[in-house]
């Protein structure tokens, strides 16, 4: 092999050392990095929620739940995000499939959904601190700002995430044999999602339905 | 390298479930909703919500996120720790509803509540409990009892404790606060409103409520004065108080 030879073969594993397979489980890295993640999450999430349950109907003063929360809002907000894990899934098939343009526009749309999201749940934020419900204010005010604004803070995350990934499709350096990029962003947003999914029915709906 | 690196070539794309599925996720979403205002089925709302939920988490991540047909190690490490995170929330909810213990743990939990109850006073207002309270309360006899009611000391005082202490829910003339605090100028009353069943909820609280004990935070005499001074409020009815709540004792 000549010294050319091998480094251009050198170049070539450098780009994809990222996406090596791991040796032994014949699965891609970053994906298995981004599923491990996913699970820790799952714990985390799992504690704001339990939390939040755990010292439910024990504020000693109001705003309640019952009080501030509105279906309507929520339920705007609930439907855009689930669009967004659709988009999504587009995304992740258009760069599979070797369509790097369409997945861009895919994933900018997916951004813009979630950036409307986070948007909706400033304005509740604000709403609610005009209501008399702050982070000091009772147990639920900051059991509910924290495990909701944990989970805003993710979905921020995943948008500039998706940017990222957006831009690198659209300045060419994405190619399709790496869409493992654009999917590894993906489960994360989808993730995102489903927390939203256990949110928006146990936190929000089961307070109506008493 | 191969087998690692994506082919586009040998990709099938998933467009047409994709779009099925969000249809799907859509339909469930608006049957969540619409569920709230079938009020026939509210006695259903709970599992059918719980169900619904689960069913759209399960489509997520089997579907939207592959886990369905992926690789056996992305299933272990994520749904390892998501049957963790269920167990931690489940023996954390046991805390609050013991009745979801197995194996009878959640019997000796009640039996824990009942004697901590006992202790720390029942909340059972029955006009019979309220009548054996009555002879406990050897600290205010009828006598000093009507000799509070005469004097204005003891009902500056209970004012100043209802301004401190009370006011916050209860609004300063007791007219109560929307979601808080019932009206106290009313002849309306939850737990009773003759002046031992007054002392007897402030007290020991309402258990439940927003209405704490008092009994760590003020004196014997100062729970006295402010039950004096609630009682005194009875009937003075003050502008935009709240509507009636409770049973309604015979005026004055
Ligand atoms: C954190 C809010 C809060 C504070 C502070 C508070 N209360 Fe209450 N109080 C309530 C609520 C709520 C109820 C109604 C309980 C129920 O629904 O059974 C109540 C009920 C009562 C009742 C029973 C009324 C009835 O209809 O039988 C009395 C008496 C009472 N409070 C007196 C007081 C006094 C005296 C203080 C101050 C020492 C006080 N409360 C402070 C919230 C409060």
């Amino acid at each position: 092999m000549s010294a050319h030879a091998a480094e251009a073969m050198h170049d070539d594993d450098h780009g994809h050392e990222d996406l090596v397979e791991n040796n032994y489980m014949k699965v891609p890295n970053v994906k298995l990095a981004i599923w491990t993640f996913l699970g820790s999450e799952c714990m985390f999430f799992g504690s704001l929620i339990a939390t939040y349950f755990f010292y439910l109907d024990k504020s000693i003063t109001g705003p309640l739940p019952g009080e501030v929360f509105s279906i309507g809002i929520t339920s705007i907000s609930t439907f855009i995000l689930l669009m967004s894990s659709f988009t999504m899934a587009m995304a992740v098939d258009s760069a599979k499939s070797g369509t790097m343009t369409k997945s861009r526009n895919w994933l900018f749309i997916t951004a813009f959904l979630g950036a409307i999201f986070v948007g909706f749940q400033v304005y509740e934020f604000w709403h609610f601190v005009h209501l008399g419900l702050t982070l000091q204010t009772s147990l639920f005010g900051s059991t509910f700002y924290v495990m909701t604004g944990f989970h805003g803070a993710h979905v921020s995350v995943g948008v500039i995430w998706l940017i990222m990934v957006g831009i690198l499709a659209h300045k060419g350096n994405i190619p399709a044999e790496k869409a493992v990029m654009v999917e590894s962003a993906g489960l994360y947003w989808h993730f995102v999602d489903i927390v939203w999914i256990i949110i928006f029915t146990f936190v929000y709906l089961l307070e109506f339905a008493k | 390298m191969s087998g690692i690196l994506h082919d586009p070539k040998s990709y099938h794309s998933h467009k047409g479930l994709y779009i099925k599925t969000a249809t799907i996720l859509t339909v469930v979403t608006a049957a969540e909703i619409g569920l709230l205002f079938v009020e026939a089925l509210k006695f259903a709302f709970v599992p059918l919500l719980v169900i619904m939920a689960v069913y759209k988490f399960a489509v997520v991540v089997g579907t939207f996120m592959h886990l369905k047909d992926d690789k056996t190690v992305f299933r272990v490490v994520f749904i390892a720790p998501l049957f963790m995170a269920m167990a931690m929330i489940y023996v954390l909810g046991l805390l609050v509803m013991p009745h979801f213990a197995p194996f009878g743990a959640g019997e000796v939990r009640l039996a824990v509540q009942k004697s901590k109850d006992e202790r720390m006073g029942t909340g059972d207002y029955s006009p019979a409990a309220i009548a054996a309270r009555d002879n406990k309360m050897p600290h205010l006899t009828k006598e000093k009892y009507a000799a509070m009611f005469a004097s204005t000391k003891d009902f500056t005082a209970g004012e100043k404790v209802w301004g401190a202490n009370c006011a916050s829910c209860h609004r300063k003339d007791g007219g109560g606060l929307p979601g808080l605090g019932p009206n106290m100028t009313d002849d309306c009353y939850l737990h009773g409103g003759d002046v031992y069943s007054l002392v007897n909820t402030v007290t020991n609280g309402v258990k439940g409520k927003a209405m704490i004990a008092f009994k760590a935070q003020l004196s014997e005499e100062e729970i006295d004065q402010v039950a004096l001074y609630v009682r005194k409020m009875r009937g003075t009815n003050v502008a935009k108080g709240k509507k009636c709540e409770g049973d309604k004792v015979a005026a004055k």
